[in-house]
């Protein structure tokens, strides 16, 4: 397993084979942290002192919860077309998130929005 | 040649009566609509069989050859003829044996003329979870590099229990999707039996995959999937095919086993568009009379009735031309439009049983569309 255990994505956390569109999550994971310094499975408070493996099951189990991310407290920090933006890069499993492709023509899409 | 848009019926080529499979275009084209298309199968006909009928199947189109096969290693099919080279040798498992596979089946498409070309697979089986999964679309990726088109599908055969299970559906659409865009699936699922397709959970699975897949851009043909692959038009299928052999022709007739020695009895049934369902020859009768039945207009019909006695090539060759029919019904520009047909389609069906004079019972009653048309 490479990469850095609070930026994974869930297949990675489950020790899957990594895909294309496992990079479409962390570029997710790291535009959510600039923008909130929250992080997609992470739960500042909580998961504090944990071990490598310990802190992996923690964020793994919310990955199987249906309220993380929390978007719910993200969304009141979030402008509307940014937080649609980080779900569809953040979806759980590989196939509901866009193609690297498709990932970057939608970032290039808000982005240009944002400049007008 | 390239894939025309969504979405279209196929016929299986299947080992006995060829040629009665394909004069069901004809009479699609005679009755002003689009004949269906026509699946080759190197899986289930020898070599000469499917060059035959891909010479023959001109007016079925679009013309498309599976090269996947359930089982390898089978030097005649039928006894006599030589099966496809590929299909004479041990399932691949190396990266050698698997290009080697993947390219004498993709020249083999070639020289028919296909449209469109269909990756070889072998049957996934449970225990092929993950490795066996991976070792198969690693094939694919690397057929897709060697051959660029952009009508490649990759030949599915999986064991139902890869889209029940939802660890296993998971790893599916995650590696799937990884293919590069572009890249359909030919998904021929081998249920573990012949009702299980219409149960909710089955379906429920089903319509992930395909909803998954095609939401990704992926052309998806259900491979031998009848009238279910009908219904995945909704969730964004491409198209589907019938299924093979005369006795599975979307299943018009059922066998009823005897015991050894004693032949097997064959139950007359008609297939109702009116229904979405088979049924019993005598059922049929009946509901001629019934308020609200559309008559069927095919050629097989008439010479059905006219003949006075039964004829199970005539009644097969019925319900070919009737899913191609209810197939150009719901063809429209956008799955939307396709899905809100289909449904009005599966609800007219519930309104015609539920206003008819008289209860179907058994396997005449079309226990399938409420749960059709919760998936709707």
């Amino acid at each position: 397993m490479l990469g850095t255990l609070p930026f994974m994505a869930p297949e990675q956390l489950r020790l899957e084979r990594a895909v294309r569109r496992t990079d479409v999550f962390a570029v997710g994971a790291l535009l959510l942290f600039v923008l909130t310094s929250e992080l997609p499975y992470i739960d500042n408070q909580a998961d504090q002192g944990l071990s490598s493996d310990a802190l992996r099951l923690a964020m793994l189990s919310r990955t199987e919860q249906p309220d993380w991310p929390r978007w719910g407290q993200l969304q009141a920090r979030l402008d509307q077309d940014v937080a649609e933006l980080l779900a569809q890069l953040l979806g759980t499993e590989p196939y509901e998130r866009p193609t690297v492709e498709r990932g970057i023509g939608l970032i290039d899409t808000a982005l240009a929005n944002r400049s007008r | 040649m390239p894939l025309p848009a969504a979405p279209h019926f196929l016929l299986d080529q299947p080992y006995q009566k060829r040629d009665v499979l394909i004069r069901v275009g004809p009479e699609g084209a005679n009755q002003g609509g689009r004949p269906p298309g026509l699946l080759l199968h190197w899986g289930q006909v020898h070599d000469e069989g499917v060059k035959g009928d891909a010479a023959s199947g001109s007016q079925l189109a679009p013309l498309m050859a599976s090269p996947g096969a359930a089982r390898y290693e089978r030097d005649k099919i039928g006894g006599h003829k030589e099966a496809a080279s590929w299909i004479r040798r041990k399932a691949p498992s190396t990266h050698a044996e698997w290009d080697t596979t993947v390219d004498e089946a993709i020249v083999a498409q070639q020289l028919l003329g296909t449209a469109g070309l269909i990756v070889p697979t072998r049957l996934l089986a449970q225990a092929d979870w993950p490795d066996g999964l991976q070792e198969t679309l690693d094939a694919a990726r690397r057929a897709a590099a060697r051959h660029p088109t952009t009508d490649m599908s990759v030949n599915l055969i999986l064991d139902e229990r890869w889209i029940r299970d939802s660890r296993l559906r998971r790893t599916l659409l995650n590696q799937f999707t990884d293919l590069p865009e572009g890249i359909g699936a030919a998904v021929h699922i081998h249920w573990s039996a012949p009702d299980v397709p219409d149960r909710s959970a089955s379906l429920e699975a089903l319509r992930v995959v395909v909803s998954a897949l095609a939401g990704d851009g992926r052309r998806v043909l259900l491979v031998e999937a009848g009238r279910l692959g009908w219904l995945a038009i909704a969730w964004g299928a491409w198209g589907f095919t019938a299924g093979l052999s005369g006795a599975s022709w979307t299943r018009n007739t059922a066998v009823v086993r005897r015991a050894k020695g004693q032949p097997a009895t064959r139950i007359a049934r008609v297939f109702e568009p009116n229904l979405l369902q088979h049924v019993r020859q005598a059922v049929h009768t009946r509901l001629l009379g019934q308020s609200g039945y559309q008559p069927c207009p095919c050629g097989f019909c008439q010479r059905q009735a006219a003949s006075g006695g039964w004829s199970h090539d005539l009644s097969g060759q019925h319900a070919l031309y009737a899913l191609s029919r209810l197939t150009e019904q719901v063809a429209a520009p956008t799955l939307q439009e396709r899905r809100a047909r289909i449904r009005i389609i599966v609800q007219n069906a519930i309104n015609f049983e539920a206003g008819l004079s008289f209860r179907l019972t058994g396997d005449s009653r079309p226990m399938h569309l409420p749960e059709w048309l919760a998936q709707l």
